[in-house]
C-alpha cells in the first residue's frame, strides 16, 4: 500500500513498469556494442578501400610491364566484383536521381531493378550510383518491395528509394 | 531479391534515414514502433523488433527520438508497447537544411578556412563529449567519413 508522506504529498507515480525497466537496462548495455560493431564495420570498410587503392596500384604499375611479365590475380569474389569499378559519371547519377525525384514527386518510390529499367542501366550501375547518392544524402531508403514479377519464395523485397527531402 | 537483413547498423540505414521512417510511418500522434520499422526494412532474425528498439534506444540517447510517456494520444498500441517519436532535435536532424546563404559562404571556403572549420567542429563535439550534440556531431561525421553505404 503506497503510504502518504509526513508532509502529505502524493507518493511518486511509477511510470515504468519492472518488466520495461528491464528492458531498457538491457538494451542500455545491448547500445554500446552496437555502436563497437557499427565502428568496426566502418574500421573494415576503411580497410577495404585501402586495400582496393592498393590493388589498384598495383594493377596499375603491372600494366606498365612487359605482357610475360604480368601475373594474374585471384579471382575476385562475387561480393568483390564491381568495387574496384570506377564510379558512375556524373551523368549517369545526373539520370538516377532525376528518375528518383520524379517519381517521389508522384508519391512513388523506386527499386534498383525499375530504375535499371527505365535508364536503361546495368543494375550494378544504378546500384553504385545509389550507395554514392545515399552517402551524400540525397536519395534514400524509404522501405522494401518484392517484385511483383518474382515468384519465389522467402527472401527479401528490394530495397525501395527515394530523394531526401531538400534534397 | 536482396540478402535478409538480420542487423541494422549504421551503415545499413542512417540516422537520418530511420528518423525520416519514423515521421513517414508515424500515427495520427506522431508514434511509431519498432515493429512498424521492421516490417518496413523487412528485418529478419529471431528478434526484427528488438534490432529497431536497440538504434532507437541510441536516438533516445542522443535526443532525436523520445519514447511515449503513455499519457497521449495515440502513444500506445494494442499490445500495450509505448510508441516512440522524433523531438524537435530529431525532425531538424531528419528534414534540416542550412540556408542557402550559408551553404554559398561554406562553398567558398579556401582549403585553409575548410581546415579550421573542421578544427571549430571537432573542438565542439570535444567540449559537449557527453552531450546528445557532441555525439551526434561525431556520429555524423563517423558516417560521412565512413561512405560506401549499401
Amino acid at each position: 500500500v503506497a503510504s502518504i508522506a509526513p508532509n502529505g504529498a502524493a507518493p511518486p507515480v511509477e511510470t515504468e513498469s519492472p518488466i520495461e525497466r528491464l528492458i531498457r537496462e538491457i538494451e542500455d548495455v545491448l547500445a554500446p556494442l552496437d555502436a563497437r560493431r557499427e565502428q568496426l564495420e566502418a574500421e573494415l570498410l576503411d580497410l577495404n578501400q585501402e586495400r582496393e587503392r592498393l590493388n589498384a596500384g598495383i594493377a596499375g604499375l603491372s600494366g606498365q610491364l612487359p605482357a610475360q611479365e604480368k601475373r594474374p590475380g585471384p579471382k575476385p569474389s562475387p561480393s568483390q566484383v564491381g568495387r574496384g569499378q570506377h564510379n558512375p559519371s556524373q551523368k549517369i547519377l545526373d539520370d538516377v536521381y532525376a528518375l528518383v525525384a520524379t517519381a517521389s514527386r508522384d508519391g512513388k518510390d523506386l527499386t534498383a531493378a525499375e530504375i535499371s529499367s527505365l535508364a536503361g542501366l546495368s543494375k550494378s550501375t544504378v546500384m553504385r550510383a545509389v550507395a554514392i547518392l545515399r552517402e551524400a544524402e540525397r536519395m534514400r531508403i524509404v522501405g522494401t518491395r518484392k517484385d511483383e514479377n518474382d515468384e519465389r519464395v522467402g527472401g527479401r523485397g528490394a530495397n525501395a528509394y527515394a530523394v531526401m527531402p531538400n534534397g | 531479391m536482396a540478402e535478409q537483413l538480420t542487423h541494422l547498423t549504421l551503415l545499413d540505414v542512417s540516422d537520418r534515414e530511420l528518423l525520416l521512417l519514423v515521421r513517414d510511418h508515424a500515427n495520427g500522434g506522431g508514434f511509431v514502433w519498432p515493429s512498424d520499422i521492421a516490417l518496413v526494412l523487412d528485418i529478419g532474425g529471431d528478434h526484427p523488433s528488438r534490432t529497431v528498439s536497440s538504434r532507437f534506444a541510441w536516438l533516445r540517447r542522443y535526443g532525436a527520438l523520445e519514447r511515449a510517456q503513455g499519457t497521449e494520444a495515440y502513444s500506445i498500441n494494442d499490445a500495450g508497447v509505448k510508441g516512440w517519436c522524433l523531438t524537435p532535435l530529431g525532425l531538424a536532424i531528419a528534414t534540416g537544411k542550412l540556408k542557402k546563404q550559408t551553404e554559398q559562404t561554406l562553398e567558398k571556403l579556401s582549403d585553409g578556412d575548410l581546415i579550421m572549420l573542421t578544427r571549430w567542429m571537432s573542438g565542439r563535439a570535444f567540449t559537449q563529449n557527453g552531450s546528445s550534440m557532441g555525439r551526434l556531431i561525431d556520429r555524423e561525421y563517423r558516417f560521412g567519413k565512413a561512405g560506401g553505404r549499401r
